[in-house]
């Protein structure tokens, strides 16, 4: 079986539920789950979601394919899903609260203060990718990290970059390619 | 699942979508995102812990015992923790105090030698079998030293749990010690800020050498000013 992208050790044993792979699984990715939670919904609520999708997760490890796409992508599709529900419940509830403590319209200014979250979903999933976009560069070598980020953040041309950093014109061009296939990888859930 | 695998070609990004994201992208998105609260990883853990779903952590084989953790270096001391949360094993709970009696040691002796005025401290721990799970990844040290009008309890390198509860705050206390190393006494000290643990005085009518065991627990906002019972950090000052 030809895997479309390597499978990280990580997400091998994942799948396979080894229990370090758990642990290992929120080391590296807790920050990226909880930071989306967090864009979304208050600091406590933030907890309970990210706590709720990694025990989702690992009850259902056995959904994950290593083969068809990453572990990161996996666990943010799962993460947006939580959000978007515990948002929804969220409003269900205030909207209740609301009618009983006056007359006036709970969405009149979108929801009471405190449980109104930061994003829609729509703007989740662009949060959600650019996370997970960040996270894949971050995995890259030195060098294809800093082509990318000089041509992509920065706006440096190919030119500029080799003539910069004293890389080959013809390295930079495939640091560049390699890189976003790389990062393509990462992208991908392949569950959805 | 091989029939799946033309799936990345069809639902997958292009590279200029990916170039499109790589772009909108602030150096500060570049940053590693910051872990999650100290507690959510304990949770976690004890839920699926209970629900079956994760075995007894990584059983030790009781025939040829593991390293201690001293000479595991891959393994990080929160994994430390956790096992022994579960699994509750004695001599590893041993090996550690052993560490961290020697950790302790180390850190009198560095801060005697450059703080003449630190009389005793200690390393605070989370005791996984007794105290309260949002104390799993605190960490903290708490020196004794001599003040103007008796003592006080510095509190340093401090990870506390902040914002866990509603309505609750975290709380010093000075426990003393029957002969038999169980509490006898435990009196209030102060309220812990726990984004800013500083410097608390120990009230005048205690004698730290009689309540020498530092611990702070977490305090529900309930009107009872007696001990909680949820304990998060515990130590033993040593000179």
């Amino acid at each position: 079986m030809v895997a479309p992208h390597e499978p990280q050790t990580l997400e091998a044993a994942f799948a396979a539920g080894h229990d370090h792979a758990l642990k290992q699984a929120y080391d590296t990715l807790g920050g990226i789950v909880f930071g989306l939670c967090r864009r979304a919904l208050p600091a406590h609520q933030a907890e309970e979601v990210t706590q709720d999708v990694f025990v989702s997760a690992w009850r259902k490890r056995h959904q994950f394919d290593p083969s068809r796409g990453s572990l990161a992508a996996w666990l943010v599709g799962i993460t947006k899903r939580r959000i978007i529900d515990h948002v929804r419940a969220e409003r269900r509830h205030s909207d209740r609260r609301s009618d009983l403590a006056s007359d006036v319209g709970p969405n009149q200014s979108g929801g009471p203060a405190g449980t109104e979250p930061a994003v829609e979903p729509t703007e989740l999933d662009t949060i959600a990718d650019q996370m997970v976009v960040a996270s894949a560069l971050r995995t890259l070598s030195d060098r294809p990290r800093q082509v990318i980020e000089l041509a992509y953040i920065h706006g440096f041309t190919h030119q500029e970059i080799a003539e910069r950093t004293g890389i080959p014109l013809g390295t930079v061009k495939s640091d560049i390619r390699r890189g976003l296939e790389t990062i393509r990888g990462h992208l991908e859930s392949g569950h959805e | 699942m091989s029939d799946d695998m033309t799936q990345h070609d069809d639902d997958g990004h292009d590279l200029l979508e990916i170039e499109e994201m790589l772009r909108s992208l602030t150096l500060d998105d570049l940053d590693a995102p910051s872990p999650p609260p100290a507690g959510v990883w304990a949770a976690i853990r004890s839920e699926l812990v209970e629900s079956g779903d994760l075995a007894a952590p990584v059983a030790l084989p009781t025939a040829a015992p593991s390293p201690s953790p001293a000479a595991s270096p891959v393994t990080s001391l929160a994994e430390h923790r956790a096992r022994r949360g579960v699994a509750g094993r004695p001599f590893l709970l041993a090996a550690a105090a052993v560490v961290l009696m020697v950790v302790g040691a180390v850190v009198v002796v560095a801060t005697r030698a450059s703080d003449p005025q630190v009389l005793a401290s200690a390393t605070l721990t989370w005791d996984p079998a007794a105290f309260d799970p949002l104390g799993a990844d605190a960490t903290a040290r708490a020196q004794l030293v001599r003040a103007d009008d008796g003592y006080e309890i510095v509190i340093t390198d401090a990870q506390l749990p902040a914002g866990v509860e509603e309505n609750a705050d975290l709380e010093l206390w000075l426990i003393s010690l029957d002969g038999d190393g169980n509490p006898a006494d435990v009196q209030p000290v102060s309220l812990v800020d726990p984004t800013a643990p500083g410097t608390y005085a120990v009230p005048a009518e205690l004698d730290p050498d009689t309540y020498s065991v530092v611990d702070i627990s977490i305090e529900p906002r309930d009107g009872d000013d007696a001990h909680s019972g949820r304990s998060i950090l515990r130590g033993q000052l040593s000179a």
